[in-house]
């Protein structure tokens, strides 16, 4: 284990690749995909579904099924994490590093009262009596906003409504008091009125644990609230690097512009359109060389079509973005500037036919 | 079934937390039914489902007492089931119901110990069968791969196998006590249950709280008998409650073709093959005996039924 001077990254990715093998041929999940996260810093993972985000969380947690392909490394405090076996990473796994599940209705074991369950986490790690281990249960149901808490630990995950079992999600995660908490889509199931509670929370039992966390999500805003530094995926890389403020008021990639067009903003000072990113995401089989997002990109140049572009470092310190022509998104406000607004009222293309 | 139970209880979590009791000792009254509706356990709801399955309750009643009256009965009844009495060939009468056979023997004192070595076997071949079916079908279906394949395999070649003639070979091997009995009827049962189980596991260990469990630290041999056991058990009990109809049956069957249970002890399925020969003089040797093979079987299926229900809330809520 290498020693870990302080303002090192507690958890560091670097050019993980992730590859699956299926009957159609070989899906590249995840194409070198490098970045950290600094200790008591939350890193927000944004991307479309299929961008492998989750695969990447996955792979550090070692929980991918062992047909996958992984090169590259992540580490933890230094240390490897993709050469362990289950039974070395065992030892890590919900100590130090907890993850949290997309859907509070399949991640809790139906069968067990929810303070069995946060026991389990405490007790598979920490050699604690029952009474104890339920005691910290009821502790954690607490922390994480559950009322009543020392009645709630004795229901049963079907007894709670969905943000409650989210709850007692984040209270399993923080059992142990990690130092590095995954978050794969953790509100994506819920309420929008539930989503902002749950984020609260969790950034809550976040504090409370001081821990660092990778927030998986495809929503914008849920970055923009909770996240100090932000990763935009796109077909399984990383496309744009940096800092919330960085990347959400000067974004140098268009598919982090598109994105943030195509988000309505309730804040907005005058009526805007929409501007949507037109096409589908590629297959993730086969990929040619080019730019993956150049055949939905209103910039693409032929430049973009014979050669991926790399992560490179634009005006700002850490900013990054992995773009040809990010120089010229220079000056851009708005996003209708590039991509070309939908109309509100004759929505669809189809309108003339009709 | 009561609707507000059953449904997912966001309603009942949003009530509860509107209504704090001021007091944490009072109970929820009746009156409160977001409270009640909360503390009802997932146990509770099994059996509250059982019980309004009426013949699966009449059913076990009904078992209960055969399986106690056969092991309680044996031992007060005023005659021995291997006493020589000096009366032979009665009808039933009041001081004999079930009536004397041909060497002068209490039928009722055989009939209870038959019973009770039928119920032996039958609890016995169902505990070996399940717990053996549950292992291979737990290892298969968790681990796959190359294990599943062979355990699967193996399983195949015992289900392929006449059975009834390795029964006859095993028999005269290893003789005819009970127990020897039960581990050759235990060692043709556990493939069903291997196989459900294998299913069950293959659906089980893709969800999320396996991949959650894993996320925590938690091994194999954890996840296995903690996390996917007990969401399997459902099924693993309904069928360890079929393999006991089943396997009267087979002690019956092997018994009755002289290879299970041998006199001076005696079984139903031995006491069928005794009393059948009498069968145009004194049909009760036969009937008696035969009857209550019947009765076990029966009320076993339908407390398997009702389990089947219990455990599986959509098909019980369709059938009412």
């Amino acid at each position: 284990m290498r020693p870990t001077e302080p303002g090192s990254p507690v958890l560091a990715v670097e050019d993980l690749v992730v590859s699956f093998p299926t009957d159609d041929g070989v899906v590249d999940a995840v194409r070198g995909v490098s970045w950290e996260l600094s200790p008591g810093r939350v890193l927000g993972v944004v991307g479309e579904s299929g961008s492998g985000k989750s695969v990447t969380a996955n792979a550090i947690m070692g929980l991918l099924p062992a047909s996958a392909t992984i090169s590259g490394s992540a580490r933890f405090q230094g240390e490897e994490l993709l050469d362990q076996d289950d039974r070395e990473l065992a030892a890590l796994r919900g100590s130090r590093l907890a993850m949290i599940f997309q859907d509070p209705m399949t991640s809790l074991n139906p069968v067990y009262r929810v303070g069995w369950q946060i026991s389990e986490a405490v007790r598979l790690h920490d050699d604690v009596s029952k009474a104890d281990a339920r005691g910290r249960a009821i502790e954690l149901l607490d922390l994480v906003g559950i009322p009543d808490a020392s009645e709630r630990v004795d229901n049963y995950p079907h007894e709670l409504s969905g943000g409650m079992r989210q709850r007692v999600v984040i209270a399993i995660a923080m059992a142990n008091e990690p130092e590095v908490i995954i978050a794969d889509e953790p509100t994506t199931a819920l309420d929008v009125t539930v989503q902002a509670q749950v984020l609260d929370a969790l950034a809550t039992a976040r504090e409370a644990a001081h821990a660092a966390m990778v927030l998986i999500t495809h929503d914008l805003g849920v970055v923009a609230g909770s996240a100090d530094d932000v990763v935009v995926m796109y077909a399984g890389r990383a496309v744009e690097v940096g800092s919330v403020d960085d990347v959400f008021y000067i974004p140098r990639h268009p598919y982090t512009l598109g994105l943030l067009g195509s988000l309505p903003r309730m804040d907005a000072s005058e009526a805007r359109r929409l501007t949507p990113i037109g096409g589908v995401p590629p297959s993730m089989i086969g990929l040619a060389e080019r730019c993956q997002f150049a055949p939905r990109c209103p910039l693409a140049t032929d430049i973009c079509w014979t050669e991926e572009p790399e992560l490179e470092r634009t005006e700002g310190g850490t900013h990054r973005s992995a773009c040809h022509h990010w120089r010229s998104l220079r000056g851009v406000e708005d996003p209708s500037e590039v991509f070309t607004p939908v109309d509100v009222h004759g929505a669809d293309d189809g309108a003339g036919a009709r | 079934m009561n609707e507000p139970e059953t449904r997912p209880s966001d309603v009942a979590a949003e009530e509860l937390e509107d209504r704090r009791p001021s007091d944490p000792g009072v109970q929820p009254g009746p009156t409160e039914e977001g409270l009640a509706v909360a503390t009802r356990s997932q146990r509770r709801m099994i059996v509250r489902r059982f019980l309004q399955h009426r013949l699966a309750v009449i059913s076990l009643v009904i078992l209960v007492l055969l399986i106690v009256g056969s092991l309680v009965g044996g031992r007060l009844w005023r005659y021995g089931y291997a006493e020589q009495l000096p009366e032979f060939n009665q009808s039933p009468s009041w001081g004999h119901p079930m009536g004397i056979d041909a060497i002068g023997r209490d039928l009722l004192a055989k009939v209870l110990r038959g019973a009770q070595r039928s119920v032996q076997v039958a609890l016995l071949v169902a505990l070996l069968s399940t717990t053996i079916g549950t292992i291979v079908g737990a290892v298969a279906g968790y681990y796959r791969g190359v294990l599943d394949a062979v355990l699967m395999r193996v399983t195949d070649l015992f289900l392929v196998v006449p059975q009834l003639a390795v029964f006859l070979l095993l028999a005269r091997i290893v003789g005819g006590g009970w127990f020897q009995l039960s581990l050759i009827i235990a060692a043709f049962f556990w493939m069903p249950i291997a196989r459900i189980v294998r299913a069950e596991f293959l659906s089980l260990r893709e969800t999320e709280y396996v991949d959650a469990a894993r996320a925590l630290g938690a091994g194999d041999l954890r996840i296995i008998l903690r996390h996917l056991i007990p969401n399997a058990i459902g099924s693993i009990i309904v069928n360890a409650s079929i393999v006991v109809a089943v396997a009267i049956l087979a002690e019956t069957s092997l018994s009755y073709l002289g290879l299970g249970i041998a006199a001076p002890d005696t079984s139903l399925g031995l006491l069928v093959s005794e009393g059948q020969s009498a069968f145009e003089t004194r049909p009760y040797l036969f009937y008696f005996p035969g009857l209550l093979i019947v009765l076990i079987a029966l009320t076993v299926n339908f407390v398997g039924d009702g389990l089947r229900d219990a455990f599986d809330p959509k098909q019980s809520r369709a059938r009412r």
